[in-house]
């Protein structure tokens, strides 16, 4: 027996675990895999006193009872995840982030308990623009940056909470000169920027005044998902309830591409079929399953219009796909990395999709009915 | 002192007595682990108090039957920590190692060069070696088969003693 091959059963020894009887007398007998030994539990003691030094300092009181005080740590992040080239500014054409122009509202009224708030912001010249925010994730923003009046305005709103039927908004506002530049502003470290924090309930118009622009009213509305349309209000490219839908996919493997759909779009919806699973067959990858309930051993991914991520054995994993993709923020993907899609007894060579049918083993359990590998 | 079930009746019932308690005595262990997974106190913080406040508003989100409260409130801080780090990385980003100016300040190569590993690797062994939790509670924090755990705990080990033996504040000294 080899060292490579008990070096798992050192690592489980470590845990408590009871190992084969040769692997056992081989680390027994073999000085290497007991010096592996010996650092596994001197690592282990020495995380455990690393954090038995750091796990002391107490933590800061809260109340619970009432609604957290999100805004101060907000602001203290400056995160700055989002960059605005400057020729957009230059060129006052309108941005909103992550989402098309114009939006077609499916609206679930003021008072429900959708998850998604669409706001409708009127400047004093006239309506600025729409945006949806989910409230599913935090600091789900929009962005604006074009001409009201004589006055250069860049408006950006925020949701820093929901309670209840009322959304915690950060509004921020800054007029621009020539020569200003708008790397602060987009990174929320802008010190010129006004900021203000409000409740606001769709239903309930908030009106408030921007310095040197004038008075503006916020207007909303609960959706159940988050809408999207592609400049024609007509058309509604939103996927349907219970759907997952595919357009033309990406797959990238950490921040690599690992497969290309080179156009080809499949669709499932489990109000149809509920026990079908949409499989990506990917050379060299295997095949990846999504489903709307936990599948076994799959992972958790987050959905955002059209991209799904996830991490999963040690990678992040991100499909890219041509349009939203479902409305709910979450699918389950399970990932079988040894799958090999054999057609007319030849192992495919391109990216492709590959559906299967699932079956409960247990209750609440799903999982692929027939392997083909 | 209650079993998971009995506190968690109560937290989900609204006590905030009940939660707070809860925070007070998981929290300072919670947010070291978070900040041996970011190696940003500051983040470690937001997240720490992130995870505790989404598990107060969504009291829906734990079910007993799948595992333990402590699980739960890990795995919950792990999906905070893989979100902060996620929205950190710049959109053209390529290589997954942290900046070294935000690493720990300590007095351990081990916890130094513990930051070099994967978010997984990090998490795991972070859980089964401080925490105690069981390849069963490690298999239901990062939703992969119990088998895999054991694999990937290995894996961990191995990258974290390359790191350490490897490392060249390490060379020549007597470990």
């Amino acid at each position: 027996m080899k060292c490579d091959s008990v070096g798992e059963f050192v690592s489980a020894l470590c845990d408590g675990e009871v190992i084969p009887r040769d692997a056992a007398e081989h680390i027994g007998t073999c000085p290497a895999c007991q010096a592996r030994l010996r650092d596994y539990l001197d690592m282990g003691v020495e995380l455990r006193r690393v954090a038995s030094l750091e796990s002391a300092e107490s933590v800061p009181a809260r109340d619970w009872s009432k609604p957290q005080g999100r805004f101060a740590r907000w602001w203290q992040k400056g995160w700055g995840t989002m960059r605005i080239p400057r020729v957009a500014f230059v060129s006052m054409f309108l941005v909103i982030m992550g989402l098309a122009a114009s939006l077609l509202v499916v609206k679930v009224g003021a008072h429900s308990d959708g998850t998604v708030v669409l706001l409708s912001t009127m400047g004093p010249k006239g309506p600025l623009y729409d945006c949806p925010l989910s409230t599913f994730e935090n600091h789900q923003e929009c962005s604006w940056f074009g001409d009201v009046g004589s006055q250069h305005l860049a408006y950006k709103v925020e949701v820093l909470s929901r309670e209840g039927n009322r959304v915690q908004l950060a509004i921020r506002t800054r007029i621009f000169h020539p020569g200003d530049l708008l790397d602060a502003f987009t990174r929320d470290t802008d010190s010129a920027a006004v900021v203000k924090q409000v409740w606001f309930e769709p239903g309930e118009p908030l009106k408030f005044d921007v310095p040197e622009v004038g008075a503006f009213t916020l207007t909303g509305v609960w959706m159940d998902h988050v809408p999207f349309n592609m400049g024609t209000p007509s058309r509604d490219f939103s996927a349907d309830a219970g759907e997952i839908r595919m357009i033309d996919v990406l797959l990238l493997k950490d921040k690599a591409l690992a497969g290309d759909t080179a156009g080809l779009s499949d669709s499932i919806n489990s109000e149809d079929n509920p026990n079908e699973a949409m499989g990506i067959y990917v050379p060299g990858e295997g095949r990846f399953l999504l489903y709307q309930l936990p599948m076994k051993g799959a992972v958790e991914a987050y959905v955002n219009l059209g991209r799904i991520t996830f991490e999963e054995g040690g990678h992040s994993w991100e499909f890219v796909a041509g349009a939203p993709i479902a409305r709910e923020h979450r699918v389950w993907v399970l990932h079988q990395p040894d799958f090999k899609l054999v057609i007319f007894g030849r192992v495919s060579g391109t990216t492709q999709f590959a559906n299967v049918k699932l079956v409960q083993s247990s209750p609440g359990v799903w999982e692929p009915k027939k392997m083909t590998n | 002192m209650f079993n998971d079930r009995e506190l968690w009746k109560k937290i989900a019932s609204g006590d905030a007595s009940a939660f707070d308690s809860w925070y007070q005595e998981t929290a300072p262990r919670l947010r070291v682990f978070l900040r041996h997974l970011l190696t940003n106190e500051q983040a470690a913080e937001d997240a720490m108090q992130e995870t505790f406040t989404q598990i107060w508003k969504r009291p829906q989100g734990f079910d007993p039957e799948r595992g333990s409260l402590r699980g739960y409130l890990f795995g919950v801080a792990r999906r905070q920590a893989a979100e902060w780090l996620r929205k950190q990385k710049p959109a053209n980003a390529i290589d997954f190692d942290l900046p070294t100016d935000c690493r720990i300040e300590t007095d351990s190569m081990v916890a130094q060069v513990f930051g070099r590993l994967t978010l997984e690797q990090r998490t795991l062994l972070w859980l089964r070696e401080v925490e105690g939790q069981s390849y069963d509670e490690l298999a239901a924090i990062l939703d992969i088969p119990v088998g895999t755990v054991r694999s990937r705990l290995f894996a961990a080990r191995e990258a974290l003693r390359a790191a350490w033996r490897g490392s060249p504040e390490v060379t020549g000294r007597s470990v």
